[in-house]
């Protein structure tokens, strides 16, 4: 896992607050709603995708030598 | 006769950076965007989609946002990953319960929120147990936002003469109301994350002059500021 870079004294500016993008949640596609893509292949590195990389929170937890996933 | 500047020439955009996307998924971003990826659960499904639109940013954007050690995160939900171990580990504490639900109940599914960028995490953070159907715009505008808030200039200016489709995004209530002193911030942060998507997806001449400038300007700005990220694919990608 990376480390975080440290702040920049601009990046600490109250004014920089979180911030979300919005549309109808009607619009949006559930993970049950057969549109929501599961046969999706990516056009490049099919050989490297993501299904070999292991979770972050379980590496996470075995480093704290505790488990918060069930 | 002199030939006329083209579009991208008369506004200083470097040659390929507007409408990357028409040019189709390159290796190197998909690398970087790759590298960039935390994924906090199981649900995993959905990531390979928003990576292939990653794969069509500029690579020198992803590398930046590597180099000052933002992620890209995707969890079940936003309040998966802000509760996360791993978000702890990286803000040094856990959420306060009035944070956490203002995560369950504000930044979720019911009330359609696509995609969050927090500055104080670097982090952007999509959901995998939903997704926007505009995926596209959705990712596209989050990075805009990794890559623009630091070197934004607020001012009234900037909110002038906006597409309809923009204008119709900042009268959101979520980004401020007249009366609140910190809405001319907010909003001029939606617009230039907005113009970043309309950047790469082609469409910057529907974005009046200002706007365009300002952009430009904070892109060249954050590439020149970072010395040490010279963006050197033979380094960084070996």
């Amino acid at each position: 896992m990376g480390e975080k870079a440290p702040r920049s004294s601009i990046r600490t500016r109250p004014d920089l607050s979180r911030t979300a993008s919005f549309d109808d949640p009607a619009r949006l596609i559930d993970a049950n709603d057969p549109e929501f893509g599961h046969e999706f292949v990516p056009r490049t590195l099919k050989d490297e995708r993501l299904e070999a990389r292991p979770y972050v929170e379980d590496e996470l937890a075995q480093k704290r030598g505790e488990s918060r996933r069930t | 006769m002199a030939k006329q500047p083209s579009f991208e020439e008369s506004y200083g955009i470097p040659e390929g950076e507007t409408s990357s996307l028409r040019g189709g998924a390159n290796e190197d971003s998909w690398r970087v965007a790759k590298r960039l990826t935390q994924v906090v659960s199981a649900q995993k499904v959905v990531v390979d989609r928003y990576l292939a639109i990653l794969a069509s940013v500029p690579t020198r954007h992803l590398l930046l946002l590597e180099r000052r050690g933002g992620q890209i995160v995707f969890a079940p939900t936003m309040a998966d990953a802000f509760d996360s171990l791993l978000a702890e580990v990286r803000r040094g504490g856990r959420l306060t319960p009035d944070e956490l639900f203002m995560f369950r109940t504000e930044f979720c599914q019911a009330k359609g929120t696509e995609g969050v960028y927090d500055p104080e995490l670097d982090w952007l953070v999509f959901p995998t147990s939903y997704r926007s159907r505009r995926l596209e715009r959705t990712v596209l505008h989050e990075l805009g936002h990794a890559l623009t808030m630091e070197g934004a200039t607020a001012r009234p200016g900037l909110l002038e003469n906006l597409p309809p489709e923009l204008e119709a995004h900042l009268r959101n209530p979520a980004y401020g109301h007249h009366s609140d002193p910190s809405t001319l911030n907010r909003r001029v942060f939606e617009v230039l994350a907005d113009a970043y998507a309309y950047l790469l997806s082609g469409k910057v001449d529907l974005l009046p002059r200002p706007v365009v400038d300002e952009l430009m300007l904070i892109l060249g700005t954050v590439i020149e500021d970072a010395p040490q990220s010279r963006l050197d694919l033979e380094n960084d990608l070996g």
